[in-house]
């Protein structure tokens, strides 16, 4: 890869980092029963499930977003972080057909940031895709990878 | 050292849990809650309460609160609603002044009947650039001493108390609304009237709790 490429997917990396680590901050910082009403006004998890979900996915967009920040373990985290990509455009997909009265996506919980549905699909779509590019490229500029694979494989 | 890679992993995960817990219990226990009689509906010796953390711009709000109400037609002498302000930053500062009108009313003992009429007209007030003729219109129509009204509205001395509601509010871990509190248990998701009236038959077989 150029190094040009390498500078872009480092800035795409930050972002898409920084983003998830956002989301699940802001979803944490605030008692999780608020995520559970966003989760319920989807309609698509059965009710005994939803507490799980939303105990597990803001946890797993703050570490793994802050790995891609980081840049440790970044083609895994990118890889998780696609999978959940992909469920929430599943979700977003869904109520948009199903013309469901969901104002906000819920997606930042309660941050600045306040999204409706067509607009949390169409970034999920840029996310999806960077995370795609992220996760089956080998750059490690500026990446704690970088340092802890490289002593591994000269030791 | 081939455990080191893996370590680095658990010790962030760890670092982010420990944050995340420390900021938690950085804003302290919940404190007992104050108790305004005039923003008690129902029996006040009730032995079973629901706290409701509300906003007058808040369209769920406004939903739950006849439902709120029926509670305690269907459940006379065993439950009682408590009103607390929870003015959401995200909503016009007309939210602010209607819950300070609304403590002016309390002053005149009639909170909760304003409290209807703020909710039954909400549409007209809540983003109106002149909300004063409003807020005096629903004080004339609930019977309200205008003067003393007017006084204590203009006064903004009620401001207080909706900041301090606000604030037992955060102390409960209350950020959004409505958020109910029924006897120290949040309700959140099953708002539904059938949901509310099962959830407040539990707690009258459990025997209530006091505040």
């Amino acid at each position: 890869m150029s190094r040009n490429g390498e500078r872009l997917l480092l800035v795409a990396r930050l972002l898409v980092g920084g983003l998830f680590f956002y989301s699940g901050l802001s979803k944490l910082n605030r008692p999780i029963e608020y995520f559970e009403i966003a989760i319920t006004m989807f309609r698509i998890a059965p009710d005994g499930l939803v507490p799980v979900i939303a105990n597990i996915a803001p946890w797993a967009e703050l570490i793994f977003g802050t790995y891609l920040l980081l840049g440790y373990w970044t083609k895994g985290s990118a890889a998780v972080l696609t999978v959940m990509t992909f469920i929430f455009q599943i979700v977003l997909a869904q109520s948009l057909l199903r013309h469901l009265p969901v104002d906000e996506c819920g997606c930042f919980g309660g941050g600045s940031i306040h999204l409706t549905l067509y607009q949390s699909f169409m970034l999920d779509t840029v996310l999806a895709l960077a995370l795609i590019q992220i996760a089956t490229s080998s750059t490690r500029l500026f990446s704690l990878d970088g340092v802890l694979l490289k002593d591994r494989s000269s030791s | 050292m081939k455990f080191r890679y893996p370590l680095v992993g658990v010790a962030i995960a760890l670092l982010l849990f420990g944050s995340v817990k420390l900021y938690w219990y950085s804003l302290g226990t919940p404190t007992a809650l104050t108790v305004e009689p005039a923003k008690i509906l129902g029996d006040p010796q009730a032995p079973n309460y629901i706290v409701v953390f509300s906003d007058f711009g808040c369209p769920f709000c406004m939903l739950i609160a006849p439902r709120l109400s029926q509670l305690v037609k269907d459940f006379p002498g065993q439950i009682k609603i408590i009103y607390k302000h929870f003015p959401l930053r995200s909503h016009p500062i007309t939210v602010l002044y209607a819950a300070e009108a609304s403590e002016c009313a309390a002053d005149q003992n009639k909170f909760w009947p304003y409290h209807d009429e703020l909710f039954n007209h909400f549409e007209q007030w809540v983003t109106h650039p002149n909300v004063k003729p409003f807020l005096t219109t629903y004080a004339q129509n609930v019977g309200l001493d205008m003067k003393t009204f007017e006084a204590c509205y203009d006064s903004g001395k009620k401001l207080e108390i909706v900041k301090e509601n606000r604030q037992e509010g955060i102390g409960y871990r209350v950020s959004g609304t409505p958020t109910c509190i029924l006897n120290g248990v949040k309700i959140l998701r099953k708002q539904d009237l059938e949901s509310l009236r099962e959830a407040v038959r539990e707690a009258i077989g459990r025997g209530g709790k006091t505040l």
